[in-house]
């Protein structure tokens, strides 16, 4: 078991070193300068700016230097200064990120329930119209851009009826539509990749064991089938994680709320490397940590893999 | 059998969608970059069926001139995740072994970063533009696509009929030509159709942030955008494109699903 | 006295379709084994659900009546067949190795089923009582396993354990042993039996397997195409049959007899100390060896797991051996020369490729004739198995399971070859079309003179048709010799277990 954790932590350390070597590769040994990059293909500056602007970020320094450095300085969580504001870049997703957990978990608060309620409801009911109706929702609701569904959010409770403000960052008033525009999709995230298996679970034959004991339809889907179910549904995490994160970016720049999203946004418009560089390390070592946890608690719900584990 | 059912009104939307791509004349005569300015933010009436904008430019023209660049970058987008994820998949599932294990984990950290981010950071990179973004698209969507072509090719290379061939003598490149690909291509369309839905979706989110085409020029995500700040005084600017987008990405994706379903029960 | 069960004029249909049960009559007395014997398709299992009151959401009962203790069932509210499920009627389902959520220990899914009926705290002694009861050695250590720390005949016994607990008046057994080997399914069968006799439970058992049927049940009801077509004691139905599919059914049962004597012939095939161990460690073969003469068939028996696909697999080339040899004539196999069938023909055949395609696949790897030369052979083919030419053009999703194989036996025998391997041929096909293969089999031998390796599980299958008979067991081969011998005075105590289990004996006495 200790064998399996170190192996799979190895592992993560490799995808998250990948990933900064990667940007590391795109924004510094790709044919365009990292300051031509950010300075603009239509901008002229004449040259001693630029030689200035790449001693200033250290530029003028060989790339394995560079390389090694940066990596030494991201273990200790320094990630260099932004090309664009000066300022830390560190600092500054630290700073983001609180106000967009809250908007991801406000809008996880809302969506795992709901997306469990509709699958739950969709594998429960015998009314095979209800079964289709519900197994509709998610596709449905994907299909429905997550920047258009805030504004017609907007449009509806906050413009149509005032219920509650259209900007702002503070209080609970203020997160519930950014909070819902997230959620909605979430939800039939979950509901989708949920309700694919509970199907799949629902037809074996053990669920047919549980019913011809006594249970009820209800104690087979929830005791049997979704516990089966829930297992495969959990591995997505991580990956909802990563697409709250895309989710944040168009959500937060619609409510006009600072944080992650509004950070990526700007670093991309301003076409500030470092910020990026940044952004992408943190959010990838996020997500595949949550992998690595997913992984691991795999084998605490399914007997079968705690043997292989071993 | 009910499936079915919505393929031929999904079928129409998405003709009409080429159709608006290919020759917007035929639905929309005026010009979607010049306005005249005594006809700014009129709601929808005859003469302008989806109304105004703030510039007097009549949004249906705008839309149906939107959907070429906008369908155009989720098609190339689909195209490049098919042919690089196709080719990568294809390699590693036909290699195994080191090759294999290499370039899967390479494909691992692609999908580890999370991939709107992924698609930004190479927005960034190359600039804004239409062209770019569905470059980015593609990328990020490749991995996702070498890693199903990769499990179709071993699960066709494991499977009962590749085994007979081998026992007839039947050499490996033939095997892959005629038994795995034929084989592997079903459910790599149903999942390109749906990756088509996504990519629409993903494009038109890239272009409401500003880094589709520079303005004037019409796309459905920035048409959204340069509605907003008249969200409460003239709805029809957001609404309309909107729906638009949510028509082609459900027609699409219904599409996608009925591939799908076919795929699975052969 | 009124019967316990009385289904009268029984219909089921899916969705809009044409009936899966057809105007079915069943009667079941106290204390009686009835037998339900079937075809797959033949709508057994619907019949099972549907007594059950488990029939999936899109199949709907739309005639006739069920009456269980006196009391109409059919068209029960889910709440009143709750009451029913468990404590009056038990059901267990298809395959054992399915049938357990893997995801909980046997004690909290037995502990599940005596709280659903009836006690509402089951303590430790309840519980080893009720796998006591089911014939488990041990039951303390088998309470703590999950399902797949299980074999499958402790498995289908945990799955009785938890049908019985509520001392049901009737037990429903879908197809309770298919998935287990010969011994382990007379072992489970004579258990059902025992407990029938014990408790005075009575037994509904659906089975393909017309032999499990004559050997254990009171009264057997056949059926085909959803409707029954023949219900009487089982002696009745066994020596005087009314219904002609009766007859064709009992006639398909394989009968454990020997078939032709050994050839003569000098030898094809010669395996010498075959050995094979899988990567993971696992060995599957260890020191096999065994003659094959030309035009001769040898019979390879033995429980799944024995080795004996390893070695089909070997022989065909697709396993390279860890050690000992395999000659034919006395030289390393060529291309072509050994041909396969494998057990599944369902996957055996490219879903995307036509019939004659197919066939011609040897042909076209060897380089084999022109293409009309091609075409014409394919012409012969599908002629000496038995399939009109227009099959060609067909694919393989148009082919019944039966058809798929004859398919399977053309490909093989295109390019001429002087050995077929036949990995369980037969095993996935109903008795009938078990039958009809069988003799096809024997009808090609006779005309082309190719030698057979015929592998199964079922000693009966292969005795009929082998000349020569090797009995594996993890890995070795543990009987060998003609086959009339072997059935005669089997020496290995495997190969007579073997012998004892084969089910069937009331009907190759009646």
């Amino acid at each position: 078991m200790t064998r399996f954790v170190a192996r799979r932590l190895a592992q993560a350390a490799a995808v998250v070193l990948a990933a900064y070597t990667l940007t590391f590769a795109a924004f510094h040994l790709l044919p365009a300068d990292p300051v031509q990059i950010m300075i603009g293909p239509q901008n002229a500056v004449d040259q001693a700016r630029v030689a200035a602007l790449r001693a200033e970020y250290g530029l003028d320094r060989p790339a394995a230097e560079r390389y090694l450095d940066g990596l030494l300085g991201a273990l200790r969580g320094d990630f260099g200064t932004s090309f664009q504001t000066g300022r830390d870049v560190g600092a500054t997703i630290a700073e983001a990120a609180p106000r967009t957990l809250a908007l991801a978990g406000g809008a996880l608060l809302v969506a795992i329930p709901l997306g469990f309620l509709i699958a739950w409801s969709a594998a429960h009911t015998r009314r095979v119209w209800l079964r289709r109706l519900l197994g509709a929702l998610p596709g449905l609701s994907l299909s429905v851009p997550t920047f258009w569904l805030g504004l017609v959010l907007l449009q509806a409770f906050s413009f149509g009826l005032p219920l509650f403000p259209a900007r702002g960052e503070d209080g609970l008033a203020g997160l519930v539509l950014p909070a819902v525009t997230l959620a909605l999709p979430s939800s039939a995230f979950v509901a989708q990749v949920l309700l694919e298996r509970l199907t799949v679970e629902m037809r074996q034959p053990y669920v047919d064991t549980a019913r011809a004991k006594g249970a009820s339809r209800a104690r087979a889907v929830t005791a049997h089938a979704l516990r089966n179910a829930a297992m495969p549904a959990l591995t997505m995490t991580a990956l909802l994680a990563g697409w709250l994160l895309a989710g944040s970016v168009v959500v937060e720049t619609v409510f006009a709320r600072n944080g992650l999203g509004r950070l990526i946004e700007s670093a991309v418009t301003t076409r500030d490397l470092s910020m990026l560089q940044g952004l992408v390390v943190v959010s990838t070592a996020v997500v595949t940590l949550l992998t690595l946890a997913v992984d691991l608690a795999h084998p605490l719900v399914d007997p079968r893999l705690r043997e292989r584990a071993a | 059998m009910r499936r079915r059912l919505g393929v031929l009104p999904s079928a129409l939307v998405l003709l009409a969608a080429t159709a608006a791509a290919l020759a917007p004349g035929l639905f929309s005569p005026a010009d979607p970059l010049r306005g005249d300015l005594t006809e700014r933010l009129l709601p929808p009436e005859a003469a302008h069926l989806f109304g105004t904008d703030e510039l007097g430019r009549d949004v249906l023209a705008r839309v149906v001139h939107g959907s070429a660049p906008s369908l155009q970058a989720a098609v190339i987008a689909v195209g490049i995740a098919v042919l690089a994820g196709s080719a990568i998949g294809l390699v590693a599932g036909t290699a195994r072994g080191r090759l294999d294990d290499l370039v899967m984990r390479a494909v691992e950290v692609l999908l580890a970063v999370p991939s709107f981010l992924l698609i930004l950071v190479v927005v960034a990179v190359l600039g804004p533009g239409t062209r770019e973004v569905a470059f980015a698209v593609g990328v990020s969507a490749a991995a996702v696509f070498s890693r199903v072509v990769r499990a179709e090719v071993i699960r066709v290379r494991g499977s009962g009929y590749v085994e007979a061939a081998a026992v007839c003598g039947t050499g490996r490149a033939t095997v892959l030509l005629t038994h795995v690909l034929p084989n592997a291509a079903g459910p790599v369309a149903a999942l390109a159709t749906l990756e088509l839905g996504n990519a629409v979706l993903t494009v038109a989110a890239v272009s409401f942030l500003g880094f589709g085409a520079p303005p004037p020029a019409p796309e459905w995500g920035s048409l959204i955008a340069a509605g907003r700040p008249f969200l409460a005084s003239a709805w029809w600017l957001t609404t309309v494109p909107g729906l638009v987008i949510v028509a082609v990405v459900l027609a699409v994706n219904h599409l996608g699903n009925v591939l799908r379903t076919r795929s699975e029960t052969g | 006295m009124t019967p316990l069960l009385a289904v009268r004029g029984l219909t089921v249909r899916y969705g809009r379709g044409g009936p899966a049960v057809d105007r079915a009559d069943l009667t079941v007395e106290a204390g009686q084994i009835v037998a339900v014997v079937g075809e797959s398709g033949s709508g057994k299992s619907t019949l099972a659900h549907a007594l059950a009151g488990l029939l999936p959401d899109t199949a709907r009962v739309t005639g006739g009546s069920v009456t269980f203790g006196g009391e109409r069932v059919d068209g029960l509210r889910e709440r009143a067949w709750r009451r029913l499920r468990g404590r009056r009627i038990a059901f267990v389902p298809q395959d054992p190795g399915t049938a357990l959520n893997p995801l909980m220990t046997v004690r909290a899914q037995l502990a599940e089923a005596l709280r659903l009926t009836g006690t509402p705290r089951p303590g430790q002694d309840a519980l080893e009582d009720a796998l006591g009861r089911v014939g488990i050695p041990d039951p303390a250590a088998v309470l703590g396993r999950y399902p797949h720390q299980l074999s499958g005949g402790f498995r289908q016994r945990v799955l009785l354990g938890m049908a019985l607990a509520g001392r049901p008046a009737l037990l429903i057994a879908d197809e309770p042993t298919s998935a287990l080997d010969t011994t382990v399914q007379k072992t489970v069968l004579d258990l059902i039996q025992r407990v029938a006799a014990r408790d005075g439970t009575s037994i509904l058992l659906i089975t393909h397997d017309l032999g499990v049927a004559a050997d254990r049940a009171d009264r057997v009801a056949v059926m085909t195409e959803g409707r029954v077509v023949e219900e009487g004691p089982a002696e009745r139905v066994l020596g005087s049959p009314e219904a002609a599919y009766t007859r064709l059914l009992l006639d398909s049962v394989p009968r454990p007899s020997a078939g032709p004597a050994p050839t003569a012939g000098e030898p094809l095939l010669a395996v010498r100390d075959l050995r094979k161990v899988y990567p993971d460690g696992t060995v599957a073969v260890e020191g096999a060896s065994f003659t094959l003469d030309r035009a001769g068939t040898l019979g390879l028996v033995g429980a799944s797991g024995s080795g004996k696909s390893t070695v089909a697999r070997v022989i065909t080339g697709l396993v390279e051996p860890t050690g000992g040899s395999v000659l034919l004539d006395g030289a390393p196999v060529r291309a072509g020369r050994v041909q396969f069938v494998a057990q599944n023909p369902y996957a055996s055949l490219d879903p995307l490729m036509s019939v004659g395609r197919i066939i011609a696949e040897p042909l076209r790897a060897l380089r084999a004739g022109t293409r009309a030369g091609r075409r014409e052979r394919v012409r012969r083919l599908l002629e000496d198995v038995g399939l009109p030419p227009e099959v060609a053009w067909r694919r393989p999703s148009a082919l019944s399971g039966g058809q798929r194989q004859r398919v399977a036996i053309a490909r093989a025998l295109a390019p001429s070859p002087d050995l077929i391997v036949l990995d369980e041929p037969v095993s996935a096909l109903d008795t009938v079309t078990q039958a009809q293969i069988l003799t096809l089999l024997r009808r090609l031998q006779g005309k082309h003179g190719m030698a057979y390796l015929l592998i199964s599980h079922d000693l009966a299958v292969v005795a009929a048709a082998a000349g020569r008979l090797a009995v594996m067991r993890d890995g070795r081969i543990v009987e060998y010799g003609p086959t009339a011998e072997v059935l005669a005075a089997p020496e290995a105590p495997f190969t007579r277990e073997l012998l004892a289990a084969i089910p069937g004996g009331r009907v190759r006495s009646a």
